[in-house]
């Protein structure tokens, strides 16, 4: 291995790649995705509730003890309406003697006000918080105790409480932007030049089989890392485990950018790459869809786990949710590593039988 | 030592022998010419040569160095044209020589002297897929000339080219022969290994049919006859007769000509390499 020779082809093809016009696209959606994904998808929103109440029912108190709502006073039911319209999550208008009437048994009127743009599963919360505090207001309680577990909660991977849809999102962002890399931008470097026979003259140069793989795989793992690392600035990526999701990244884009060598070495026409790489990237991506509960059909769910990139997924949700130990990411990040040396000797055996 | 020597050097592919019992020998700066239709096995042998293709059998070494089994030592001693024009074209000339002047290591100030020999400085700083073909050509041969080969390879380096184009390119292997650089040139143009070459070799289905001097070749398998045109009678159509070189009564016919100032015009009757070529394969170049 020579190292001027790896850099040189390296720093070649950085520089040549992105004057194709569709590596150069291929480079940008991913992140012309995240970023209408973010204006599409809001961030978390805090529950807001809007209240109007003239006449300081002991209502309000009883929703103040939940840490998860912010109770902001309103001037009148109409600007309760108009807050909600805006985005808060819902808002109350009180009469002014509430807490009286109830406790005399008649039955007021309590305005709810719901943003139906919001979940349907915050608004279910909400209503059931307040019929909650309702109940305690008239001095009812409730006729059982409940004790709840999660079932799901000792197995692998991220539970959807700690896995919010931002998060889903961005790995699979993350993985279909390093198997954009991986299937479609680095095959089509190495096919490029079988194409336009260049790569006869460069293993003509002092230039070996070894050098022009690493060199090549040098060029897919910047790209690659590259993207990756705009993904999580954008995407508040770096919280949870950093240390862990970056090292799931790297590893996973070495695998990546190896399968695309291989198939650059096994192919020799650009046609051939766009035909394939398509069908490639989507089974790669597939076992990073089903990070999150439900899992798939048994069947289905051993297949996805033949697949390394169900490894790397597992091991980036873990890292952003802060989960990551050792113990859970360890076997995830080993597959990795075992996969990319098997892909690394499968492509040094393709270019090699070029020879023969 | 010869610089490119091969023995019983044989390639075959799927079967069918692409190469089959090619032998021979070229010396240090000799312009060493390898011609045949195509298909004959030009190109397998040149990869070959320069290690891009291991042989099936029999052994070829090029600067004394193994072609199969030690490709990478005589890789930086090698440069080569290949048959067809693999340039970066979306790099500009003076790019794709810097990009393989840092394959082989030899200082940037080499690619400004490449392109002044081969005439492309004015041009350096533009887009290949702007060059001309006769340009492009000319850019190939300067990568060649980036590490000061000792062995040339130049794959069919006119083909295509237009007269002037491929009179320039003659012109510039003609002086890297006089220079000293050992030359194999693959062509199937005849006249252009007759001008070029010290020793032509002749391909054809694989095999080497016929291996000398252009000279000899012409020599041994040309006609000793010329062909004469004289005078018509009283201001008539020339006529044109075919005297034999070998006949006495046919020089004293030529000497009577003379004397009574008939002859217009002499021509040998010496063969074309192309003639021998199809009198010793049975076909054609095309």
């Amino acid at each position: 291995m020579q190292p001027r020779i790896i850099l040189a082809i390296a720093k070649k093809d950085i520089v040549d790649a992105v004057k194709n016009a569709y590596i150069l696209f291929a480079l940008i959606l991913p992140v012309g995705m995240s970023l209408l994904f973010s204006f599409m998808i809001p961030k978390d929103s805090p529950l807001d509730i809007v209240i109007y109440d003239p006449g300081q029912s002991r209502l309000v108190e009883l929703l103040k003890g939940n840490a998860a709502w912010q109770l902001i006073p309103a001037s009148s039911a109409e600007a309760v309406s108009q807050r909600v319209k805006e985005g808060a999550l819902g808002g109350l208008a009180l009469p002014d003697d509430f807490d009286a009437a109830v406790a005399a048994g008649k039955t007021p009127e309590l305005r709810v006000y719901y943003n139906g743009r919001r979940s349907g599963s915050e608004q279910l919360v909400l209503r059931q918080a307040i019929e909650g505090a309702l109940r305690t207001l008239a001095g009812q309680t409730m006729p059982a105790k409940l004790v709840t577990f999660d079932v799901t909660s000792s197995g692998p991977g991220v539970t959807r409480q700690e896995f919010d849809l931002n998060s889903f999102y961005l790995v699979l962002l993350l993985v279909m932007a390093l198997c954009m890399v991986g299937a479609f931008i680095v095959p089509t470097i190495l096919v490029e030049e079988k194409e336009k026979r260049t790569l006869q003259a460069v293993l003509v140069s002092p230039a070996s089989y070894g050098d022009l793989v690493i060199g090549k795989a040098l060029v897919g793992l910047f790209y690659a890392l590259l993207i990756a690392l705009l993904l999580l600035s954008l995407n508040q990526g770096f919280a949870g485990n950093a240390v862990v999701t970056l090292l799931a990244v790297v590893l996973g884009a070495l695998f990546l950018v190896f399968v695309g060598l291989l198939m650059g070495a096994l192919f020799s026409t650009i046609t051939q790459v766009n035909t394939w790489s398509s069908i490639v990237m989507l089974a790669l991506l597939i076992p990073a869809m089903f990070i999150l509960p439900p899992q798939p059909p048994a069947p289905v769910s051993t297949i996805t786990r033949l697949i390394p990139t169900s490894y790397m997924a597992n091991a980036i949700s873990l890292g952003l949710s802060g989960k990551a130990t050792l113990s859970n990411v360890g076997l995830d990040l080993l597959v990795l590593a075992v996969a990319t040396v098997l892909v690394l000797a499968a492509v040094l055996w393709a270019l090699r039988r070029e020879r023969r | 030592m010869p610089m490119i020597e091969t023995v019983d050097l044989r390639r075959t592919f799927n079967g069918r022998l692409a190469v089959d019992g090619v032998s021979f020998a070229v010396e240090r700066g000799e312009v060493f010419g390898f011609l045949g239709p195509n298909g004959a096995g030009k190109t397998t042998t040149i990869r070959i040569l320069t290690g891009q293709l291991l042989p099936s059998g029999g052994s070829a070494r090029v600067a004394g160095f193994d072609c199969a089994s030690e490709a990478q030592k005589l890789k930086p001693l090698i440069g080569v044209v290949f048959e067809q024009q693999n340039l970066y074209e979306r790099m500009s000339g003076r790019e794709n020589l810097a990009f393989f002047a840092s394959l082989f290591g030899v200082p940037s100030s080499r690619v400004d002297e490449v392109l002044a020999q081969v005439g492309l400085g004015e041009r350096a700083k533009d887009k290949v897929k702007v060059y001309s073909n006769g340009m492009k050509q000319r850019l190939l041969i300067a990568r060649a000339l980036l590490n000061r080969p000792q062995v040339l390879f130049l794959d069919e380096p006119t083909r295509g080219l237009d007269p002037g184009a491929a009179r320039d390119i003659r012109q510039m292997v003609t002086d890297l022969g006089r220079a000293g650089t050992t030359v194999f040139l693959t062509t199937h143009y005849m006249e252009e290994a007759d001008q070029l070459c010290q020793r032509v070799a002749f391909l054809n289905e694989g095999r080497i049919v016929a291996l000398d001097t252009p000279r000899h070749l012409k020599i041994a398998h040309g006609q000793r006859q010329v062909k004469v045109l004289l005078q018509g009678d009283r201001g008539g159509e020339p006529a044109e007769v075919t005297l034999s070189l070998d006949q006495p009564a046919d020089a004293r016919r030529l000497s009577d000509y003379m004397a009574q100032e008939q002859v217009l015009t002499i021509h040998s009757e010496e063969a074309t390499l192309e003639d021998i070529f199809i009198k010793l394969a049975g076909r054609g170049l095309m």
